[in-house]
């Protein structure tokens, strides 16, 4: 289903180090995946395996203290070597984020229209009443009621899911091609979520905006995703669309993170637990396989030297070789 | 807003009458009595000039009795009469309390335009030579005591270069026959001294404060947003980041204006300058006490303007305290 559609974002080897005690370590670690046309592109992982990191290194969000390398193409340019002024005005246009906190991800001191009108002064020549119209339509599209009242709001005047919806509205203020929502429905409770999701969603399909969804929550994924990577330690270990990862997961992380959902199905059962902790970012194991210290009761000869990710099958990648050998109950038991 | 203001200011009445009856019994505590003081030099007094002297100041009738009739002046805004100067308190603070507030107004201002730079450049560039330069300063600055640097300021601007005068608050011929304009330089130039004494010494609060403020705001989400939004580093420093840091300082600015008063007794002692500061602590060694009544009295309704400043002002800045 891939291979007709446009890329419009292509991001090779893109490697995200930040500094500690004076030297750099990689939380995204060669990450190379290309962004189709209106798709929404999931990416799931625990925390602390980088994610986050590389929503920023696309966004160009990062201090300088931060070093990026490999390139984020983009209507035939490489964002990372453009200047700071160059990728200011991509920000916000062409791409446009979506935050976790909808409380503080707005000015407290101002009101929400005004927030929403800031980027289309930005970019836009728009006369003023022409950007209040704007503003109200934006609502409109959020799904926000009695719009003409709440654009006088300030933010803790609204409801988280409401707060929400004024983000979406900021990211999607100038139409761009692309959005990043960094975990969107995480600090909303079940049934906002819901609606977050499905906002994000009917959005995407509307205006053809390619998405990045970035999650933990693999109920998440399946509602709403085309293709998932799933990142581990900085690195993907596994990418595919919707049907490889959850019909035919692979990677022993994908394959212990679908077990970890809690189901219905197996009643008397003990919920499965990924053993261990994602490492912290110095002490990533950089060679070998990054997940074979929480694979229990496999011989270490299943693991690749150096892991490649491969395609396995058309538009299904799996990185290092244990998927092969792996069995879930062995590591279970042990 | 202005129901609000009318609430505080109805809450302030109680508060003031418990300030009279803790600050009248406290003053009547102090020893010494004028009768004492007027008859010193006079070991051969006789009972009946004692009793007389007692008798013009009411001190022959009961405590409770005297603190109505002190009330009753009081809320007449007649504080009683001096026992040194045998004029009325009102009148005698009226004259000091222009110059302490023309002292306060410019120790402000300078604190202000040395403290608010002094910070926001600091944590603009957080951890330069610059910053830690600022740092020392403010280190200077909180170990000083004012006592310290008020007679440094004035053995070397004033009696070394001469720059500036040692005591007064005018110049006594200006006062007397000199224009408008001649009467405020003459102020200005006397105030100079004294009130960069207490100007420089107070930007310590202000710097930490802004400082501390604009590095946490600076890590803040919305920042994040802001930048996601394509906005210019510049704006989100001037307009988000900046904004939200100026909030606390609002919020102490009522007492700022309080300290001036209360905080004035050093300076203008160590400048002999002659406002309400130093007219206090010579009431207090001359043991009259209507002027430290009144006084002490007047530095509380202050505190409690002061107070309900800082309120008005935070309920004006931040959408989030609500009012009703």
């Amino acid at each position: 289903m891939s291979k007709d559609r446009n890329v419009k974002v292509s991001i090779e080897n893109l490697s995200t180090a930040f500094e500690i005690m004076g030297s750099h370590y990689k939380a995204v670690d060669d990450v190379t995946f290309d962004l189709y046309d209106g798709e929404m592109f999931a990416i799931v992982g625990e925390s602390g395996c980088g994610k986050s990191a590389l929503a920023l290194s696309i966004m160009g969000l990062h201090d300088d203290s931060v070093k990026i390398e490999g390139s984020i193409n983009y209507k035939e340019k490489d964002l990372n070597k453009m200047n700071k002024e160059e990728r200011r005005k991509i920000r916000g246009f062409d791409f446009g984020m979506i935050f976790q906190e909808p409380l503080t991800a707005l000015n407290p001191l101002v009101r929400v229209g005004e927030q929403i009108k800031e980027v289309l002064s930005i970019h836009t020549s728009l006369s003023d009443s022409e950007k209040n119209n704007k503003v109200l339509d934006l609502l409109d599209e959020v799904g926000i009621p009695n719009k003409e009242v709440v654009v006088k709001k300030y933010p803790h005047e609204l409801s988280g899911g409401m707060r929400q919806r004024i983000v979406i509205a900021i990211a999607l203020a100038c139409d761009p091609d692309v959005i990043i929502a960094d975990e969107p429905t995480t600090a909303l409770d079940v049934t906002i979520q819901a609606q977050i999701l499905k906002l994000i969603d009917n959005l995407r399909i509307k205006q053809n905006t390619s998405t990045i969804l970035i999650t933990h929550d693999l109920g998440v994924v399946a509602e709403v995703a085309d293709r998932v990577a799933v990142m581990y330690a900085g690195q993907i270990v596994e990418m595919g669309t919707i049907d490889d990862i959850f019909d035919n997961p692979m990677h022993p992380y994908t394959i212990s993170l679908l077990r970890s959902i809690p189901n219905s199905d197996n009643n008397n059962k003990k919920l499965y637990v990924i053993d261990g902790i994602v490492p912290s970012l110095q002490n990533i194991d950089r060679t070998g396989c990054r997940f074979s210290e929480r694979i229990k009761g496999h011989d270490d000869s299943i693991h690749e030297e150096n892991p490649q990710l491969r395609e396995v099958e058309e538009g299904h990648f799996v990185r290092c070789t244990c998927y092969k050998e792996f069995d879930i109950e062995k590591s279970q038991e042990v | 807003m202005y129901k609000f203001i009318l609430r505080r200011l109805i809450i302030i009445l109680p508060a003031l009458f418990l300030v009279s009856i803790v600050v009248f019994f406290t003053s009547e505590a102090l020893p010494g009595d004028p009768s004492m003081q007027e008859l010193m030099n006079r070991p051969d007094a006789t009972i009946e000039e004692i009793m007389k002297i007692q008798e013009r100041y009411n001190l022959d009738k009961p405590p409770l009795e005297r603190y109505t009739l002190w009330l009753k002046g009081t809320l007449k805004g007649d504080l009683g009469k001096s026992y040194t100067f045998r004029t009325d308190v009102a009148n005698l603070i009226k004259e000091k309390m222009f110059n302490t507030f023309f002292l306060g107004m410019t120790s402000l201002v300078i604190m202000f335009s040395i403290g608010i730079p002094l910070g926001v450049f600091s944590a603009k560039y957080e951890g330069s030579l610059f910053d830690r330069t600022v740092l020392g300063y403010n280190f200077f600055t909180l170990s000083v005591p004012s006592f310290v640097l008020g007679i440094l300021m004035l053995y070397y601007f004033g009696y070394t270069l001469g720059w500036f005068p040692t005591s007064g608050s005018i110049n006594p011929s200006v006062y007397d026959s000199g224009t408008q304009i001649q009467k405020l330089g003459s102020r200005i130039y006397h105030v100079i001294l004294p009130a960069f004494t207490a100007g420089i010494l107070s930007t310590t609060t202000i710097i930490q404060y802004l400082r501390n403020e604009i590095i946490k705001n600076k890590g803040k989400d919305y920042v994040k947003t802001a930048r996601a939004k394509g906005q210019t580093e510049n704006i989100i420093y001037n307009t988000h980041i900046l904004r939200n840091s100026f909030l606390p300082i609002s919020s102490v600015l009522g007492f700022y204006i309080t300290g001036i008063f209360a905080g004035s007794v050093i300076t203008e002692t160590i400048f002999s300058y002659p406002g309400i500061g130093k007219f206090f602590l010579d009431a207090i060694n001359l043991r009259d006490t209507p002027i430290v009544t009144g006084l002490v009295l007047f530095m509380s309704i202050l505190t409690l303007m002061g107070s309900l400043i800082s309120d008005i002002l935070i309920v004006s800045v931040d959408p989030r305290v609500r009012i009703d």
